[in-house]
């Protein structure tokens, strides 16, 4: 199916008339990448799932109210990373876990989830990007995995380029330090 | 600074993460994402009728905007039965199992004894007492106002009487009489002239 432009999405919902369309092709074209990208926040599949829907039930509610001063993606982005962070804060209170723990317990989460097929150094990533603390976590999945411009992950995070590069850089340096210690 | 530069900054620094696959090792069910946009047209759905049928749910007027204070107030008085355990008044010894008995006595028990039923405090003897009030207040003045009359009709049936018992020649000559004193009020000197002029000694005598 081709995937059409975001610009096209925004004029069909604005349409009563074709706002069902507009959403569908909305969906078509970013579930997977929202899908992936809170699914690297939160490890767990089901987790993920919920989060995917809640994400877009929110899209569907505030898409009419969207201002073009930031790009639709990028807006995606931020709605999928609130609610991700807001549902990694209420796991820590309600099982009393300390924001130190909430990487261990990510990672008895990837341990013993069943959707993982990758090899021993994909794990150990996965691992190493647990240690780092959760904001951390998220530039670094964004740019590492998503490919995504610093002034993207600005838009999505509210964090200026300048501090986020040197987030980045701080992850990669103890993700690499991780990777080569334990081998 | 394209994504190829801004990628170069690090991948020289940390060479082994460079080489690793950036691909995402996790996995989904299989058909996943085949019914994704389905569940999520479902979710929205959903949504939108929970939307809906808060709708129809109201508040107080203002009600949100003394919501904080009133839960700041609650938290507050939490927060003194805390600091403050209790309240420093006291009963005396026994006060409540007296008051337990004392109660029971005029409630439970109270209903073994025998029951007085008071008139007067009965709707029926109220009535009864305004309509007796009513009554002798009517016939008090009935005879009062008949009293006052019959005076004034007695005397006038006895002045009848006397008129009736009287003879007329009487009453025609004393109203002569007082005709003539009236009209004409002669001196002792005139009246005795008169009485010698018109009687003679022997009527005199007679009538005298």
């Amino acid at each position: 199916m081709k995937q059409v432009e975001d610009a096209e999405i925004l004029q069909k919902f604005s349409v009563e008339k074709t706002r069902n369309e507009a959403f569908n092709l909305l969906l078509n074209k970013y579930q997977q990448k929202i899908y992936w990208h809170i699914r690297r926040i939160v490890i767990d599949h089901d987790d993920t799932d919920d989060l995917v829907q809640e994400t877009f039930v929110k899209v569907w509610k505030n898409l009419a109210n969207f201002r073009s001063d930031s790009q639709l993606y990028t807006w995606l982005y931020r709605i999928a990373t609130n609610e991700s962070i807001t549902f990694l804060n209420k796991k820590k209170l309600k099982n009393n876990i300390s924001l130190d723990d909430v990487g261990s317990e990510l990672a008895e989460t990837l341990a013993s989830s069943s959707y993982f097929d990758g090899d021993k150094i994909q794990r150990k990533l996965q691992e190493a990007i647990l240690t780092l603390p959760e904001k951390q976590r998220i530039i670094f999945n964004m740019k590492y995995f998503d490919d995504m411009k610093y002034d993207e992950i600005s838009e999505v995070l509210g964090t200026s380029v300048g501090a986020l590069k040197a987030s980045f850089h701080i992850a990669v340096k103890k993700i690499e330090s991780i990777l080569i210690n334990q081998d | 600074m394209n994504i190829k530069d801004e990628h170069m900054d690090w991948e020289k620094e940390a060479s082994h993460l460079a080489s690793l696959s950036r691909s995402t090792p996790y996995s989904v069910p299989d058909y996943y994402f085949d019914d994704l946009q389905a569940r999520i047209n479902q979710s929205v759905f959903v949504a939108g009728l929970m939307q809906k049928e808060k709708q129809g749910f109201a508040v107080p007027q203002n009600y949100f905007e003394n919501l904080s204070e009133q839960i700041e107030s609650k938290i507050a008085v939490e927060n003194i039965k805390l600091l403050v355990k209790e309240e420093g008044f006291k009963t005396p010894v026994n006060y409540f199992e007296k008051l337990n008995t004392a109660i029971l006595d005029q409630t439970i028990n109270a209903s073994s004894k025998t029951k007085t039923i008071s008139l007067w405090r009965s709707d029926l003897a109220k009535y009864a007492a305004a309509a007796c009030f009513v009554i002798a207040t009517a016939t008090g003045l009935y005879f009062n106002q008949k009293s006052s009359v019959l005076p004034a009709l007695t005397a006038d049936m006895a002045s009848e009487q006397m008129l009736y018992d009287i003879d007329e020649s009487v009453i025609i000559e004393h109203l002569q009489e007082n005709e003539n004193l009236n009209t004409s009020l002669a001196s002792d000197t005139e009246i005795e002239n008169y009485i010698l002029e018109n009687y003679s000694a022997r009527d005199l005598s007679n009538n005298l």
